[in-house]
This record gives C-alpha cells, structure tokens and sequence, in this order.
C-alpha cells in the first residue's frame, strides 16, 4: 500500500513519465481510498492543463504590445541591415 | 547540445507548388506585436522579450537565404523567435545552476514534513481540500489564471524552469535533464516538490482568499 507521500509522487509525475503498471494500479487504488489524494490528483490535472492552455493561447488575446519607441528602434535596425546588403 | 525538436503548431501543410514571399520591410508592423506577447509570457521580462524580437528579425535578414519560401514567413520567424527563447532559458540556466544546487538534492525531509506526517500521511493542515471545479470550467476564470501564475513565480528557479521546458517547450524529459544538468531522479524529485508547493499555494491564496 502506498503511502500518500508515494502517491502524490507518481501523480505528480505522470505527465511527465509512464508509470509502471505495477506503480499505475499502486496509484488507482490509493486515490480510490484516499479522498485527499484523489483531491490532489485532480488539482494536479487541473494545474497542468491550465499551464498549457495558457502557454498556447494567452499569447494571441492577451492586449500588450510592443512600445512605438522600440517599435521604431528595431524598424530602423531591420532597415540599416536591409541597406547594408 | 539538445536538438530543438520540430515545431508543429506554427507550420501549416504545404499547398503544392505554392510558394511564399517575404518582405522582411513589413515584418516589425506585421509580426512585432504578436512575437512581442509571445516571448514576454515566456521570459517574463519586458526588456528581455523586445530584445529578443529585435534579435529574432536581424537573424531572419541575415538568413534570408535559408528561408525556402515553402512555409510562410512568419511561421519560419516563429522558429528563430522560439530557439531565442530556448537560448536564453539556458544562458540562464548555466549561470544560475551552480546556486540552486541546494534546492536538487536528493531527498530533503525539512520540505517533506511540511506536507507529510513521519509515516507518509498528510498533515490535517496540508491536505487538499475540494476545490469543486471541473478542469475545462477553471479555464473560463481569469482569476485562477493570475494566480497560477503568481504561484508558479513564486517557485524556486530551478523548479520554475521545469515547469517551462516541459509545459512551454514541450521538451522530452531526457531532454530536460541534459538542459538543466540534472540526473532523472533529480528530475521527478523536483516536480514532486514543485506540485505540492503549487497546490498550495493556490488553496492558500486563491481558494482561500
């Protein structure tokens, strides 16, 4: 039997790494038992999939933009390397 | 040296015998604002991110040979765009590593026992509690946003930058290790930690407000 300091280590990896089979059932049966672990389990999902989600989308709605005045500086670095060629 | 591994999302399929133009004159006022967001949310830092989209467009010009007009232009800016980034997280990485060496050791009972009763039970005080949201409904709430933010800068570097090899760039976990140094096992210890300190902190100052 897993200990909740051994499960909430195999949930805590398990985006990253497969679990062995054996470690899997270890894992299920805990959170079956355990509401605590189960708890943090879906917590842990819940985290990863707002840290990805927001990686991939926040870029495109979020409203910051470059300042005009560096906007311009790097217009005018692209357009002395164009001249330069 | 790990190999960038071949970006999807930006690349679409290629329509036979298209080809595309690229004017690199048009790039700051097409792709500046976009490139702009997309490197501030990884490398958090203003100053850092323009330099990062000024650099992405001179190495565009200076490679304009490479560029092979059968994507368009701004998906293959995206790459340059994103090995920037990958070298700054590791120009970072080398020179912070040798001070976070604390934080990796194997095991480290001070932490643990802030969770863990000795026998491997939850603390009464550390134990999750229900936070009764589904994981698609969270999303729609910008709150939770800002706070998962907050308590994922709120991490150790070192267990930060975990977090921003694997969710940001996606990298494989052999990779991650070859990245930042550090043995497999290493690894797993560092996510367990950062898990439980993120959980935390959420129940803490977000569930708990």
């Amino acid at each position: 039997m897993l200990t909740c300091k051994q499960a909430t280590f195999y949930s805590s990896i398990r985006s990253f790494k497969k679990l062995s089979f054996v470690q899997s059932i270890q894992l299920k049966l805990h959170l079956m038992m355990c509401k605590s672990c189960h708890e943090f389990d879906h917590q842990n999902k819940i985290i990863d999939q707002s840290l990805t989600d927001f990686i991939k989308n926040d870029h495109l709605i979020s409203e910051e933009s470059l300042s005009e005045e560096k906007k311009s500086q790097i217009e005018s670095a692209v357009k002395q390397r164009i001249n330069k060629k | 040296m790990f190999v960038i591994q071949p970006q999807t999302v930006y690349l679409q399929p290629v329509a036979e015998n298209k080809k595309y133009v690229c004017d690199p004159l048009l790039w700051v006022d097409q792709f500046s604002d976009e490139f702009f967001r997309f490197a501030v949310y990884r490398v958090k830092n203003r100053e850092v991110a323009e330099d990062l989209v000024q650099e992405t467009f001179l190495s565009g010009l200076k490679s304009l040979n490479n560029f092979r007009r059968d994507c368009p232009e701004k998906s293959w800016l995206y790459n340059i765009l994103r090995n920037k980034i990958i070298d700054h997280f590791r120009k970072k990485t080398n020179h912070e590593i040798k001070q976070s060496s604390t934080v990796i050791e194997a095991d480290d009972d001070s932490f643990f026992s802030n969770f863990f009763k000795p026998g491997g039970q939850w603390n009464n005080e550390a134990s999750p509690e229900n936070w009764n949201i589904s994981a698609d409904k969270i999303l729609e709430r910008k709150e939770f946003m800002e706070f998962l933010i907050l308590c994922l800068s709120l991490l150790p570097e070192m267990w930060e930058k975990v977090f921003n090899l694997k969710t940001i760039e996606d990298l494989p976990s052999k990779d991650i290790c070859k990245e930042l140094n550090i043995t497999p096992s290493n690894l797993w210890t560092i996510i367990h930690r950062a898990k439980l300190q993120m959980r935390g902190c959420l129940e803490k100052r977000w569930l708990n407000k």
